[in-house]
């Protein structure tokens, strides 16, 4: 019986083309799993700027909703605002505030003056998300509005 | 193939796996597609959750918003006699009433909100004018509380003073939505001033 061989060669995947593929699918993978993680801090990030912005609306609606001459003219720093404290000495006004944690507010009021009399009031309200990242630069978030004389 | 000699097949010998490289790539294949497979679920999981918090942001978003703007809108029922201001805005653990200004034809209509507890699953809805309820926070509020603050200063007459009054929310976001995921907590701790209302009981 006539037999034939046939030497056929069959090569194996190098470890360089094996290193070479893993290294090709990271490249691939890293990127969209950094995408991913990046997209679930935004959303940790949105819920702080809600906390933040209504903390700040909420000191901010209650000088606008105040009577103008009642409203003091001063800074108040985050150890100074709090529920039920007096604004200042000469006036009857109190803060009414909700605990929020990590965060911290200040006030500024200055008058606006025209013609030798106050006829607004600038109000600026910060408030300053703490941050749990020591070496981050903390986040800050600032509304203002005027509050304007009746009469 | 055909050998051009002899015109018969040649035999060709293969070799067979073994045993052992076939356990062994049984192995290697268990290992990479469960990582795999583990891995898939766990990014799932995890936009599922994203989904979910992000719903709890809008919706929670929205609630808070419809809800100033309606208490920024907010007019005293004039049918009320003056002494009577703290019932401006009527408030039950279930319900939170008001008269709001809607601009159209200097018209005021009642809006109500409805605040619906279950379970963890608690829901409102907001109707205006007797209108049907429309949800806007459907089965996402873990817990809710709304209550009248209410405070005089600098005389108790009308007009010789200042009377306040707001509304303290505490709210819980963060109920159960697609089976088995939950989203991230939001809590929304506020206490929201009606600034005309207040102007107007000057």
């Amino acid at each position: 019986m006539n037999e034939i061989r046939i030497d056929i060669k069959r090569k194996a995947i190098t470890l360089v083309e094996i290193l070479v593929a893993v290294g090709l699918m990271s490249a691939v993978m890293i990127p969209v799993m950094i995408s991913f993680g990046a997209g679930n801090r935004g959303l940790s990030m949105s819920s702080e700027e809600l906390t933040a912005h209504t903390a700040a609306i909420e000191l901010l609606e209650q000088i606008m909703a105040s009577p103008f001459d009642l409203v003091p003219t001063a800074i108040f720093r985050d150890d100074q605002i709090r529920d039920g404290q007096a604004m200042s000495p000469t006036t009857p006004l109190r803060f009414h505030i909700s605990r929020v944690p990590d965060i911290e507010r200040q006030v500024s009021v200055t008058d606006i003056v025209k013609n030798s009399r106050v006829r607004l009031k600038k109000v600026v309200v910060t408030v300053t998300l703490k941050s749990r990242d020591s070496g981050a630069q903390p986040r800050r978030f600032t509304i203002k509005s005027l509050l304007a004389r009746e009469n | 193939m055909v050998s051009r000699e002899s015109g018969k097949r040649p035999h060709i010998r293969y070799r067979g796996f073994t045993l052992v490289e076939m356990l062994v790539v049984i192995a290697l294949a268990t290992v990479i597609i469960g990582g795999v497979i583990l891995l898939m679920t766990q990014f799932r999981r995890s936009f599922s959750k994203g989904e979910e918090t992000g719903i709890i942001l809008q919706e929670g978003g929205m609630f808070l918003a419809l809800l100033r703007s309606d208490l920024v809108n907010a007019v005293f029922d004039k049918r009320l006699s003056p002494d009577r201001w703290r019932e401006a805005i009527k408030i039950t653990p279930e319900r939170l009433t008001m008269l709001v200004y809607t601009g159209e034809n200097d018209q005021t209509t009642s809006v109500e909100y409805l605040y619906e507890p279950g379970s963890g699953k608690g829901s409102i809805s907001r109707s205006a004018g007797g209108s049907r309820p429309r949800t806007i926070v459907n089965g996402r509020i873990a817990s809710l509380s709304w209550e009248l603050g209410t405070e005089e200063v600098g005389g108790s007459s009308a007009g010789s003073g200042t009377r306040f009054l707001w509304v303290a929310l505490q709210a819980r976001f963060g109920g159960q939505g697609k089976a088995g995921v939950k989203g991230k907590e939001l809590i929304i701790s506020t206490k929201l001033f009606p600034a005309h209302l207040i102007k107007q009981l000057r």
